[in-house]
């Protein structure tokens, strides 16, 4: 057993074997050869025999009650085989909702009223989707109109019409008229924190309500097997295993024990793929009804209509500060617009507030979050999960308070950031800070855009006003969910080759985290990332997990898989430390080899030692194994850092863990148009441990131009009967590669996460958050104006320049 | 309503099809639903997102904005006519090297775009490149990898002239 000469001497740095190898490596996502062939299989590429197609009617109010439908034209048309109402529906379903809020609010099919445009009404089951899709288009609908509330504060005014008026009026739900919930964050003494400020600021902030329109719309798959009464649904859709719960809940007779969710490649989720929607009910009952598969797949006017998106919200927010700098007062109340039904809003607003002071130690606190339902596309999880919007209000306060201080905004921000040696630590809100360096990301996302040199605001030569603003990141990865737990599960299997298969519960939306995952498991065993295959997104194959989302795959996934590894290589090292007869504890697993520490030329091949354990002499191994060594290692990581939130006063570690960082941005505003253009921006996060520093790239890049696009772009326009204005892409303009800078200005800090495998933390979601803020915050240093309205497109910015009679127009 | 039906003769990825296909079916329909080229994607299906771009005679279209009777006589490529075998694109290794993808969904649209940009400007400027991609949506990777990969191919294409 002689060691391969050119093999690269094995990384022993962590003292625990296998240290290194694929960790931080530039390595290619492994799903990545498929799809840029266009061999990724999404929903709309699965072809099962017989399989029918199915369209919905959907809503063309805001609100009314369903008089009547007339089905009988389109149920002549050739083709179709099925049409069907709420009364249809109703034996196989029961009301939905997101089940940790106690507030059943969906129904599959609207039964008597429709409370926003694109509320489904009928299904039409068809041979093929055109005629789904035509037959659904020539349903009669009457509609008894009924009066349309758009916003909270008509929606809460006395004489409102109810849009849930039987949860209005069963005394069990908290729903109270249109007012659904209302929650409080407290945090030290807000009245006296105010007191003893010098300079209180305070303001109205509104942010509007997008899209993040995932390319790939929305669709599914399902199959019944007659036969043994298997339920398969293939959904877009980012998890598995939560949505097999959910489905069961909402379809009548389906156990869970029944179902099996697989998810295909997903393209894109930003968390609007992550509740039951009410085309994954039907296609459900109708294949269970026909016994024929059932393909439903939506359309992007569906989408931008009814495939829900980010809550608009206002603040009425307030920020104290002594005239030292120190912040000791924050308050805000928040309104959310949560639209037609509750899905996430009350849990947003809830982690949200008690995130809502960012990186900064404001030891005074008070949140108020009322969610309001009225007659728009409801909201959802959209990456950031209120984060941005709180995000917007707040840094713009810091910035207007050092104004009045006179002081420097980041200087202001540098004094009430904690510091790393303070770590670890409790925020005033009980956020468990354990590791983080958040002074050196301001300064170097500010160093990194020459914030110094732009600060103030200039004319560029063509007559722009250039100026710079920066937002800050503290962002949860991870969740506390309602009903108790956050965890992952893992199971990593060797075959006789070497060759490493790891399942694990995620799915794959496109954030990368199989790659991220299989680089940590080839990690353990020292292998190359080639040796390693992820299976993800299937809830037969893999074990129980809560799927994508809150940043939680490569932190808590992530170390279940690396856990799970764990317990195999120690059956590894027991064999090997038999062949070698070393200790299994000296063994080091690196390049391919298991050798003893300090004695390289003592070791083996891994996939020789994957051989011995299958087909080599029973007698030649340790005692415990003479009847058969087991290549499978098993794992399950639950965080024990995240809690369940003090009912008193809203505050407790949220989440598993935090990740820190500064962004920021450099505008130019065209003073005769009012357009805004980013022309460059720079992020420094402290991210732990990077897993893949390519991939982590692809993340803040993506989160940063999706919250650029909401910042200038994006805005979903209702008119006052609550119709969508603008309900396709060349309306509702998602930034193109010439609308966006390249983001080149990336900067990573490794202050591990003692809590994680590898001390990786969240990605995904971070970049999304300072967006907004840094945007608004740059605009205001370049035109003196301050905007506290969302968008920043010429609509909203153009009349301010004018008012403010600094610009000639 | 009786849908008229047309012969179409046409070449698709190097093979020739012939098909009776009804007036009205768009090609990007045609090219998922009767040829099984699932590579093309359809994300908006109103000539704005570009998931479903194809070359069309060498020249980049969106499949979804022109009917398949409008290609007869003529030569189609999609995304799974690039690779030779087992062998990618240039372009398609430099979007998998430099990551010009994460989803996917999008992907198909931005190589052959790329693709129909290589053969109209060899050595295009990264401000080209974005405005030449201006027609193809991607709501992952904020495309500065995009960008990116494209400039890789054309560096790669260079080289194998």
């Amino acid at each position: 057993m002689s060691r391969n000469p050119e093999l690269a001497s094995p990384d022993e740095s962590d003292g625990t074997s296998a240290g290194g190898s694929a960790i931080g490596k530039r390595v290619n996502s492994v799903v990545g050869r498929k799809l840029v062939t266009g061999r990724g299989e999404y929903v709309d590429d699965i072809s099962l025999p017989g399989v029918r197609h199915a369209a919905f009617v959907r809503s063309e109010s805001a609100h009314a009650r369903i008089a009547a439908v007339d089905t009988s034209e389109a149920e002549a048309m050739d083709g179709v085989e099925l049409i069907w109402t709420a009364a249809d529906i109703a034996p196989y379903v029961e009301r939905y909702g997101h089940p940790s809020l106690d507030r059943p609010d969906e129904e599959a099919l609207a039964s008597e009223r429709v409370r926003y445009e694109g509320d489904e009404i009928a299904v039409v089951l068809a041979t093929d989707r055109r005629t789904a899709k035509r037959a659904a288009e020539r349903l009669d609908v009457e509609y008894e109109r009924l009066d349309v509330v758009l916003e909270p504060s008509d929606a809460m005014a006395d004489d409102a019409p109810a849009i849930h008026p039987e949860l209005s009026e069963d005394p069990e739900c908290g729903v109270d008229g249109n007012v659904l919930d209302e929650r409080e964050v407290l945090a030290g003494d807000v009245e006296r924190g105010f007191e003893a400020a010098d300079v209180v600021v305070e303001r109205t902030f509104r942010t509007n309500k997008t899209n993040p329109s995932p390319l790939e719309p929305h669709g599914c798959v399902a199959r019944l097997n007659p036969g043994d009464v298997e339920f398969e649904l293939w959904s877009s859709n980012q998890h598995p295993h939560l949505l097999k719960e959910f489905l069961s809940d909402a379809v009548r007779d389906l156990e869970p024990e029944n179902v099996v969710c697989r998810m295909p490649v997903i393209g894109g989720g930003f968390g609007v793929k992550m509740e039951l929607y009410a085309h994954e009910v039907c296609a459900t009952v109708l294949s269970m009804v026909t016994e024929r598969p059932v393909k439903f797949v939506l359309d992007r006017t569906e989408e931008l209509r009814a495939g829900r998106g980010r809550h608009a919200e206002t603040f009425d927010a307030r920020l104290g500060v002594s005239e030292d700098g120190d912040l000791l007062a924050w308050e805000a109340d928040l309104l959310q617009n949560t639209g037609a039904y509750v899905s996430f809003g009350p849990s947003i607003v809830t982690s949200s507030m008690v995130t809502s002071a960012g990186p900064y130690r404001i030891p005074n606190q008070r949140l108020t979050a009322t969610v309001v339902y009225t007659n728009v596309m409801p909201g959802t999880a959209v990456r950031g999960y209120g984060d941005p919007q709180f995000t917007f209000a707040r840094e713009q306060l810091v910035d207007i308070a050092a104004d009045e201080l006179g002081m420097d905004a980041l200087e202001l921000r540098l004094r009430n950031v904690p510091r790393q040696d303070e770590m670890p630590m409790r925020s005033p809100t009980g956020l468990q800070w354990r590791n983080a360096d958040m002074p050196t990301c301001l300064e170097r996302a500010a160093a990194a855009i020459n914030r110094d040199e732009h600060r103030g605001g200039s004319r560029t030569r063509d007559g722009k006003l250039r100026g710079v603003g920066v937002g800050t990141i503290m962002k949860r990865g991870g969740n506390k969910d309602a009903m108790g737990a956050d965890f992952s599960s893992s199971v990593v299997e060797m075959n006789r080759r070497g060759e490493v298969t790891v399942f694990t519960g995620i799915t794959s939306i496109g954030q990368g985290t199989e790659t991220g995952i299989a680089q940590i498991v080839a990690d353990r065993f020292g292998v190359s990332v080639e040796r390693v295959t992820p299976i993800v997104g299937d809830s037969d194959v893999t074990p129980d997990d809560m799927g994508v989302w809150a940043d939680r795959g490569t932190i808590i996934c992530g170390t279940a898989a690396a856990k799970a590894a764990d317990d195999l290589r120690e059956t590894l090292a027991a064999l090997a430390a038999h062949h070698l007869d070393s200790a299994a504890d000296d063994l080091v697993f690196a390049d391919g080899w298991v050798f003893e520490r300090g004695a390289e030329e003592n070791g083996m091949d891994i996939a020789e030692l994957a051989h011995e354990a299958t087909f080599g002499d029973p007698e030649d191994r340790p005692a415990e194994m003479v009847d058969g060594v087991s290549l499978v290692g098993r794992a399950k990581f639950e965080s024990r850092e995240a809690e369940v939130l003090d009912p008193e006063t809203g505050t407790g570690n949220l989440s598993h863990g935090y990740t820190f960082g500064t962004l920021a941005a450099l505008v130019e505003v065209d003073p005769g148009t009012g357009e805004v253009e980013v022309v460059d921006v720079s992020i420094c996060e402290d991210l732990g441990r990077v897993v893949n520093p390519t991939l982590v790239e692809g993340q803040i890049q993506g989160g940063i131009v999706q919250a650029l696009g909401e910042a200038i772009y994006e805005e979903l326009v209702y008119d006052d009967r609550g119709m969508l204005t603008n309900g396709t892409f060349v309306d509702y303009h998602p930034p193109t590669a010439a609308d966006v800078p390249m983001i080149t200005e990336i900067d990573e800090l490794e202050n591990p996460d003692p809590a994680t495998s590898h001390g990786q933390k969240g990605v995904g979601e971070c970049s999304t958050v300072p967006v907004y803020a840094a945007v608004a915050n740059a605009v205001a240093d370049a035109t003196g104006v301050r905007f506290y309205d969302l968008p920043l497109a010429p609509r909203n910015v153009l009349p301010k320049l004018a008012e403010s009679g600094r610009y000639e127009p | 309503m009786e849908r008229s039906m047309v012969p179409l003769e046409a070449t698709v990825n190097g093979q020739t099809v012939e098909k009776r296909v009804a007036a009205d079916v768009l090609l990007s329909e045609f090219l998922r639903e009767h040829v099984a080229l699932t590579g093309t994607h359809r994300g908006c299906e109103s000539g704005k997102c570009g998931a479903c771009t194809v070359l069309l005679d060498g020249r980049a279209v969106k499949s979804c904005n022109l009917l398949a009777a409008q290609t007869d006589g003529r030569e189609v490529t999609t995304v799974e006519g690039l690779a030779d075998g087992t062998e990618l694109h240039p372009v398609q290794q430099a979007f998998w090297d430099n990551h010009g993808m994460q989803c996917g969904f999008c992907t198909p649209g931005f190589v052959m775009a790329t693709v129909a940009l290589m053969e109209s400007n060899e050595n295009p400027t990264p401000t080209e490149v974005r405005e030449y991609l201006a027609g193809n949506i991607c709501r992952c990777t904020g495309y500065t990898k995009i960008v990116e990969s494209v400039l890789d191919a054309a560096d790669r294409l260079e080289g194998d002239r």
